[in-house]
């Protein structure tokens, strides 16, 4: 089956075609030599004045697992008191707001793809939780999906620290711990903070001591980063810092990065992560410091985790700083839990405002990120949703990015201290098409070592998105003319046409048979019993389980 | 050994703390820790395996054709529907909730209150939460409230929670038995119970009612509330302590705002120490995690539109039969318990499609007898019965433990341990072939 693009622009982060040319889909990917293709030509569209992506993938967003599904029952209100009424009214219903800041699988799904997304990552998956978030994964249509495993306040992983397990055995527990969960990546949130909440420490900075064990964050960032690299896990290690939120946290930002040594890194939400502790309220902005860092280094990768004004819910992992932030809840409510010596979560309702010095500084700090980073391909357009703001204030983003005035139109608004102190102003810097695509396609799919994502290169999956061509880029990364998932048209103009079968992503990585050994091995599944109350088998997640759930298995590899 | 009291359900409903058996401990048998599947569910599930065998080779059999088309007529016609039951794997809720939003119907789990009642409480102000592993990790205080009904819902809960046997290898730390205060009106077999899991135990006789506030007054003025001074010291003596109730066994007179005020409490002292709730929920809590996932909303919702509208006190099952004892209303009712059908169905006379467990079965000639003595003719006129095959027992499925943070897979146990052959259609797959098109 053959599908034909003419006269359309194809901008993909690797190269622009600066004139309209063809692109054929051929089955599920795309060609753009298909003239000699054999085949039925299933349609043929002249796209004069649009231009075409690959698929966009969101690589930090929570949605699904327990505290997604805490979130959603704290906002659940009755019809009237709610903002559900929105959905599925109006002309264009996939334009307006969700329904709740964590709406269900189904809205989900389906406004995601109507957006032009087509792959979504899951960030904190527990292990213990790994088979609920992909359920809740396998239920959001529309989306291929992955998770990232959540170790690093793990108590079995503490102790062989503290205990100074060779890496190679802890290597074969975290390996055992991205198979068993599916997952495609380690992420480390607040390293050893969670944990060290439960044992009363309200703070754990990057070379503090836990109160339990004789180990700092700095060894658990060190030792997680050498199993990803040692494991050969194409998603270098995922951290969440430590101090999220705290002015001044920048230190330990920057403390985080050197613990790694080195190694690739991933540095998530690092809006929320580079905060100084100057100016009028003790709140400001190291943008600068950290973009510099990263400009200096190619093994760094950031997502930002962009705040966008109104209303939303924060959910993390990091029990210890939500539980600290939980009086600055709008409205009053808050649901934290500790989790089976892993981790835990919390879920507090979140106000972002314009007029509010804190926030509109957080706002200024996160687009200073994305100004002062040279390699689009490097920093990855995110909102943390819901953290920061839904996913649907993505097309808003873009056009705060690609353009100037609109920007300062916002920025003039702010709290007056704002404005006398943010640099924001000064950054003239406008992303090109081509830079979109590369920190919304290109360079995710790449730091996540998905080959054939991300890109419009022969072969590559046909997972595609038509922009109309607009000057109002708000408007125009809205509402796709079309997206095609692996070759086939599943949304025209806002109508969601059907779906394929979902793929979950999953690391393929050298030593996974090896690791999957570990959980049968007589000794680590006594340790194991001791520390869950559980054999390892009940929480793991196999690939056959996934598949049973009729979704297909795609593995990610180390990217060259 | 410890021996569970024998249970009129089956197993997965056992929360799924008979997972723990699985190996065996070097100091002792784990498997004395297991199975309500094998220790509360083989008998019934074979008992009424067979049942449903021996319905199935006659005339009015529940899974003959004409039965099935009726039911598929029913459905095609009604006016309006109520999709409910007790509901309690990932796969069956997924099916449900699909189906109701298919038929436009008003879903809600069957005796739902309880955990109404809870998402109300923490709605109101939040909630700090533990999980069972965490709890039997790190509490060293249990403050378990209730009574006995408690260990009659969660038979597994004092071993899961007890690190009794635990070798010392990671520590004295680890290896210390906990506190156990139990507050309520506990039995000695309920005092007993915690005590042979190895819990040192405290019981002291309180009003639930006050509870909560009398908690916060004891915290607040420690040893000058008289028998409360107790509770102060173990509260204040604790590094991480552990409050445990189930919503569905609290005796209070108004369980949402105990809720509240006690989950306002916990989230108090977490500003200053360590405290969890370990809410332990009913069977159907699975239900609520799917809808919740699906929807948006933990049930009660009705689908007249192709969104979910969700009004907790308006879409409750008992309500719904209240207000549509009529013509044109049915009820779909899938169940995957061996449960009886609730009096408040059978006695609304309201049209029924049971799809669900060969428990039901089971139970038909007791039902044929109520409703003889309601009056009616015969069942035939009101209900069909569609007889699916059973998760844990027929095929594998998903389900949540009883504090909601695990969802584990539970496997039906090997054929030789269940009468009849190979393994029956799936409760998912045959309300998919009911309402399919």
């Amino acid at each position: 089956m053959i599908t034909i693009l003419k006269n359309v622009r194809l901008v993909d982060g690797i190269s622009t075609s600066a004139r309209p040319t063809t692109l054929w889909i051929i089955g599920d990917v795309v060609s753009r030599k298909g003239e000699q293709a054999q085949g039925r030509v299933e349609a043929e569209y002249d796209l004069a004045g649009h231009v075409v992506m690959a698929g966009g993938i969101d690589l930090h967003t929570h949605i699904g697992g327990g505290k997604v599904n805490l979130a959603r029952m704290l906002w659940a209100k009755p019809h009237a008191e709610s903002e559900k009424g929105r959905v599925g009214e109006g002309s264009k219903p996939w334009l307006g707001p969700l329904s709740a800041p964590v709406p269900g699988t189904w809205e989900t799904g389906r406004r995601y793809l109507q957006m032009g997304y087509t792959t979504c990552i899951e960030p904190a998956m527990l292990p213990a939780n790994a088979r609920q978030s992909h359920a809740e994964m396998q239920d959001t249509p529309g989306l291929d999906t992955g998770g990232y495993v959540v170790l690093g306040n793990d108590r079995m992983l503490l102790r062989m620290i503290a205990q100074g397990a060779p890496q190679e055995q802890i290597n074969d527990y975290v390996g055992w711990m991205v198979a068993s969960s599916s997952a495609l990546a380690i992420k480390v949130v607040n390293a050893g903070g969670i944990d060290a909440f439960k044992f009363n420490q309200r703070k754990l900075d990057v070379d503090e001591y836990h109160p339990q064990w004789p180990l700092t964050p700095r060894d658990i960032l060190r030792t997680l980063s050498r199993s990803a690299e040692e494991l050969g896990l194409a998603h270098p290690l995922h951290v969440h810092c430590s101090n999220l939120g705290v002015p001044g946290n920048i230190e330990s930002t920057l403390a985080t990065l050197d613990a790694v040594e080195g190694r690739p890194i991933h540095i998530t939400h690092a809006q929320y992560h580079c905060y100084g502790s100057q100016g009028p309220y003790g709140f400001s902005s190291a943008a600068e410091r950290l973009a510099d860092r990263v400009n200096r280094s190619s093994q760094i990768t950031l997502d930002v985790g962009q705040v966008l004004f109104g209303q939303t819910i924060t959910l993390s992992a990091d029990t210890m700083h939500q539980f600290a932030n939980r009086k600055l809840a709008k409205p009053a409510q808050g649901i934290f839990q500790d989790l089976e010596c892993q981790a835990g979560c919390g879920a507090l309702p979140f106000r972002y405002r314009e007029s509010q010095y804190v926030h509109g500084l957080q706002w200024t700090i996160g687009l200073e990120l994305f100004l002062r980073v040279q390699d689009a391909s490097r920093i990855f357009l995110t909102t943390d949703h819901p953290n920061g703001g839904p996913f649907t204030g993505y097309p808003h983003l873009i056009r705060l990015l690609m353009d100037y005035d609109f920007r300062m139109s916002i920025f003039d608004r702010l709290h007056s201290e704002v404005k006398r102190v943010s640099t924001l102003g000064s950054l003239k810097r406008e992303y090109r098409l081509d830079e979109i695509a590369a920190m919304t396609r290109l360079g995710p799919a790449r730091a996540l070592g998905l080959r054939g994502r991300g890109h419009l290169m022969e072969g590559a999956v046909a997972d595609l998105v038509v922009y109309r061509e607009d000057e109002d880029r708000e408007q125009m990364f809205a509402e796709p003319r079309m997206v095609f998932r692996r070759g086939r048209l599943v949304v025209r103009d806002g109508e969601v046409l059907g779906e394929i079968p979902k793929r979950v992503l999953v690391s393929e990585f050298a030593r996974r048979e090896e690791s999957l050994r570990w959980g049968r091995d007589v000794g680590n599944r006594k340790a194991w019993i001791e520390q869950y109350g559980y054999t390892p088998g009940v929480t793991a997640v196999g690939w056959d389980e996934l598949a049973e759930g009729g979704a297909e298995v795609e593995r990610a590899g180390w990217h060259d | 050994m410890i021996e569970f009291p024998p249970r009129a359900e089956h197993c997965p409903f056992c929360s799924l703390l008979c997972e723990l058996g699985d190996v065996a401990r070097p100091q002792g048998d784990w498997n004395v820790l297991s199975c309500a599947k094998r220790l509360a569910g083989q008998r019934p599930a074979a008992e009424l395996r067979r049942a449903s065998e021996q319905h199935a080779t006659g005339d009015r059999s529940p899974t003959s054709v004409v039965d099935f088309v009726t039911a598929r007529n029913w459905l095609q016609t009604a006016e309006r529907v109520l999709v409910t039951g007790r509901i309690h794997s990932v796969e069956v809720s997924r099916r449900v909730v699909e189906i109701a939003r298919s038929l436009r119907g008003t879903l809600d789990r069957w005796d739902s209150d309880a955990s109404f009642d809870t998402f109300k409480a923490i709605q109101t102000h939040g909630a700090y939460m533990t999980s069972l592993g965490e709890a039997r990790d790190r509490s060293d205080l249990l403050l378990v409230i209730g009574d006995d009904s408690l260990l009659e819902s969660a038979p597994g809960l004092p071993e899961s929670l007890s690190r009794s046997g635990i070798e010392d290898s990671r520590g004295g730390e680890q290896a210390r038995a906990a506190s156990v205060l139990l507050l309520g009106a506990w039995g000695e077999t309920g005092i007993a119970r915690w005590e042979q899991a190895g819990f040192r135990v405290t019981a002291i006789a309180s009003k639930l009612d006050t509870l909560p506030r009398m908690l916060s007054l004891a915290m607040r003025e420690g040893e000058r509330q008289g028998a409360t001074s107790q509770v102060s010291r173990l509260l204040l003596e604790a590094k991480y302590t552990t409050v445990v109730w189930s919503p569905k066994d609290l005796s209070v007179s108004h369980r949402d705002l105990w809720i509240s005020e006690m989950m306002r409490w916990i989230l108090k002292r977490n500003e200053t120490d360590r405290i969890g709730a370990l809410v332990w929920n009913d069977f159907g809590s699975t239900f609520h995690q799917v809808c919740t996932w699906t929807t948006g909303y933990p049930g009660r919702v009705c689908f007249s539109t192709e969104v979910a509208n969700y009004r907790p006190s308006e879409y409750s099952a008992k309500r719904w039969l209240e207000r549509n004892r009529r013509r044109g209303s049915l009820v779909l009712w899938v169940d995957e318990t061996f449960g009886d059908l609730p009096v408040e169905l059978e006695r609304s006379g309201v049209r029924t499609i049971a799809v669900g467990s060969s428990g039901l079965v089971a139970q038909r000639p007791a039902l044929e007898s109520s409703v003889v003595e309601l009056g009616r003719e015969s069942s035939s006129e009101w209900l069909r019965w569609i007889p699916a095959g059973v998760v844990g027992v027929d095929y594998a499925g998903s389900m949540f433990r009883g504090d909601q943070t695990v969802l584990a897979r539970v496997h039906p146990e090997s054929k030789q341990t269940v009468s009849g052959e190979g393994q029956r259609e799936s409760l998912a797959d045959c309300l998919g072939r009911l309402v399919a098109r």
